[in-house]
């Protein structure tokens, strides 16, 4: 949920969940699948290319992850946990199809047109694109996503303590990148 | 910079950062959605075998209860409320045992048997309290990461109704509140608003065909009679047309019909329909003395050009005796709309009561707040007008930061007094952070009321 702030910045308003109920007859339960999913649809996206790199892959894996979900929408037990449900599902599409396509780029591989990586420089995402890949999705999750360390831990099948140290990793890392783009000002 | 500012700054900069998307890539993925069939495959398929022995159990269900059980309305007690638990609907215990019907009929299938106990039907919402028996033990929806309540809520099946074999039209929202009596055993109340009108005295029929992930056939006939509880409310069909806008800058028209105004026992309702996307819910409602009235939020289907969508709203404060209810469309909108931002305003606990204007127009006043590692517990009444929508809190520590702890938030309106109670339940608080809390946070946003497109609903027919 976002709201913004008194001073115009926005304030995210986190960890509050709502009962939005577990629909269990025939009609209500494709109508609230696709509710949800219209909802996530780009975040999926963008986790998908946060892997992927490529648009045309990521979304195919959003595609191929929603069909999966939908027919596996038993094992979803509340409609309170979508979106670790799908993003996992989403996670485990991009990374076979990636298997499949082999286009897993680490940093050192990506190639980045000259011009477009001045102008995207500045972006959060373009720093976020300079991590590797180990750091990559759990910084979408927990940046973009908003998502918390227990839910990016049931999401990737981490322990804990593993996403809280890759996590930490992850912040010393973008604060030096972020540094050289936005200037020192971040590290006061 | 420290972590929290850090992150904190991260998270601002990701949502308000644009991300491109393919071109058309919405549209493809709607189409792939159009295409998902009606039926998402169950995993729990039950196999043809075990479904033709469980249809024998349907006739026998079906041939035992062939001739409907009379139900008069009158008063007698509800097993249901006996269990020493919170039970939301608790304050309205008094007025549901002065006006039901002792049941006691079942159908079996699956292993499962279903018992309707209590029936309390009036003119605007029908509330079944019932008893299922599994032959096996009963597995709660959701995990462990869920609320107790809600995964007993989710587990809990849901009825639909036939008046006189018509299908009745389901709203939006049903409720259901259930417990475990023992771990083969649940009880359950649902309360299912009538969005239309029912005969006084009319054949009745509940029926669900899923309980516990087990597909089946569960029907239960009965004969109702309601009219002692009918002479105590006040019911109009005006099927009142009109055409109101919404959105900040009035983007939006619906023509709405409302189709029914009731207040009854049971609660009170407006339904109004309209043949559009976007629901029209943004409105106060204004009774005769000039009172703006308390309205309960619930989720609303969506229409299109072709399609009707019917709506119910619940609203708190009617009266029998009243003799026009006013309906005001106020005027607020996303942040899309170029409506000026939310303000979160914080303030500081413990000075009860604490004043919380949602807006220019009205808001909440918090009566009373307590907390405990556990929850926190806070009492509301309405003042002004208020577009439909619960009292928000977030917790805060002195410097009005927010805290890493999850929050599952309850709401719950006594139909009786009109206090609002939310109830935030905590995961993974400490005693430290709970000790820190020291604020608590609610958003304003800017709203006026569109006086010029008020309706006026004269409650005589």
């Amino acid at each position: 949920m976002e709201r913004a702030g008194t001073e115009g910045v926005p304030i995210v308003v986190r960890n509050v969940h709502f009962n939005l109920g577990f629909d269990q007859s025939v009609k209500g339960r494709k109508e609230k699948f696709c509710t949800f999913i219209n909802d996530y649809k780009i975040n999926m996206f963008r986790l998908a290319k946060s892997i992927l790199r490529n648009d045309d892959d990521a979304e195919d894996a959003t595609g191929e992850a929603i069909l999966k979900a939908y027919k596996n929408l038993d094992s979803l037990r509340s409609y309170a946990s979508f979106k670790p449900w799908i993003m996992k599902i989403l996670i485990n599409e991009a990374y076979s199809l990636a298997n499949q396509r082999k286009k897993v780029l680490y940093i050192e591989d990506m190639e980045i047109p000259e011009e477009k990586a001045c102008s995207d420089l500045r972006e959060l995402w373009s720093v976020v694109s300079h991590l590797d890949e180990e750091f990559r999705t759990i910084t979408v999750l927990f940046y973009y996503e908003d998502m918390s360390i227990k839910e990016i831990s049931k999401t990737l099948g981490l322990p804990s303590g593993t996403v809280k140290s890759r996590l930490a990793r992850a912040r010393q890392k973008l604060k030096v990148l972020l540094i050289e783009e936005w200037g020192h000002g971040i590290n006061g | 910079m420290d972590d929290r500012r850090f992150d904190n700054l991260l998270k601002s900069k990701a949502m308000n950062e644009p991300f491109s998307v393919p071109p058309e890539f919405s549209e493809r993925i709607d189409s792939l959605m159009k295409n998902l069939s009606d039926n998402p495959p169950r995993l729990r398929k039950v196999p043809r075998k075990i479904f033709l022995i469980a249809a024998g159990f349907i006739v026998f269900a079906s041939t035992a209860v062939a001739s409907p059980v009379v139900s008069d309305m009158t008063s007698g007690v509800i097993s249901y409320f006996n269990a020493p638990r919170d039970f939301k609907y608790l304050s309205q215990q008094a007025i549901y045992e002065q006006y039901n019907s002792q049941v006691g009929v079942s159908a079996t299938d699956q292993g499962i048997t279903v018992t309707i106990d209590n029936l309390a039907v009036d003119d605007n919402y029908i509330n079944v309290f019932y008893t299922i028996k599994s032959e096996e033990p009963i597995q709660l929806l959701g995990d462990e990461n869920d609320l107790k309540q809600w995964r007993l809520n989710w587990t809990a099946p849901i009825f639909w109704f036939k008046e006189d074999g018509r299908y009745i039209e389901p709203p939006a929202q049903n409720e259901v509140e259930a417990y475990l009596e023992d771990a083969y055993t649940l009880k359950g109340m649902q309360r299912f608003a009538v969005m239309g009108t029912l005969e006084d005295r009319m054949n009745l029929e509940l029926y669900t065909d899923g309980i516990f992930g087990k597909e089946g056939q569960w029907h239960i006939p009965l004969s109702v009679d309601k009219s002692k509880v009918a002479v105590e409310s006040l019911t109009v069909t005006p099927k009142l047309k009109a055409q109101v806008t919404s959105g900040w800058n009035g983007e939006y028209k619906h023509d709405i019909t409302v189709e029914k105004v009731s207040i009854s026992p049971f609660g009170n309702q407006i339904v109004i329909s309209e043949r559009a996307k976007n629901t029209f819910y943004q409105f106060v409602l204004k009774d005769d003395r000039g009172e703006y009235l308390t309205m309960i939020p619930a989720a609303t289907y969506g229409g299109n050009f072709f399609t009707k969508a019917t709506n119910s709203f619940e609203f708190l404060g009617g009266r029998t005796d009243m003799k026009e209810l006013t309906l005001i469309p106020i005027v607020t909108g996303d942040d899309d709309d170029g409506l000026p931002a939310p303000k979160l305003v914080t303030v500081d606990i413990g000075n009860d009561p604490i004043p919380m204007p949602q807006g220019e127009l009205g808001g909440f006043v918090m009566d009373k707040l307590e907390i405990t590692t556990e929850k926190a517990v806070a009492t509301f009444h309405q003042v002004g007008a208020v577009p439909i929508a619960e009292p928000n809190l977030i917790f805060l520590d002195e410097k009005g930061e927010q805290f890493d702890f999850d929050v599952y938030q309850n709401s719950y309106y006594n139909r009786e007094t009109g206090e609002i109670t939310i109830t935030c339940t905590f995961q993974n608080a400490t005693e430290e952070d709970i000790s820190k809390v020291k604020k608590v946070g609610y958003f304003t946003r800017s709203t006026k009321l569109n006086e010029k497109e008020a309706i006026h609903i004269e409650l005589s027919e």
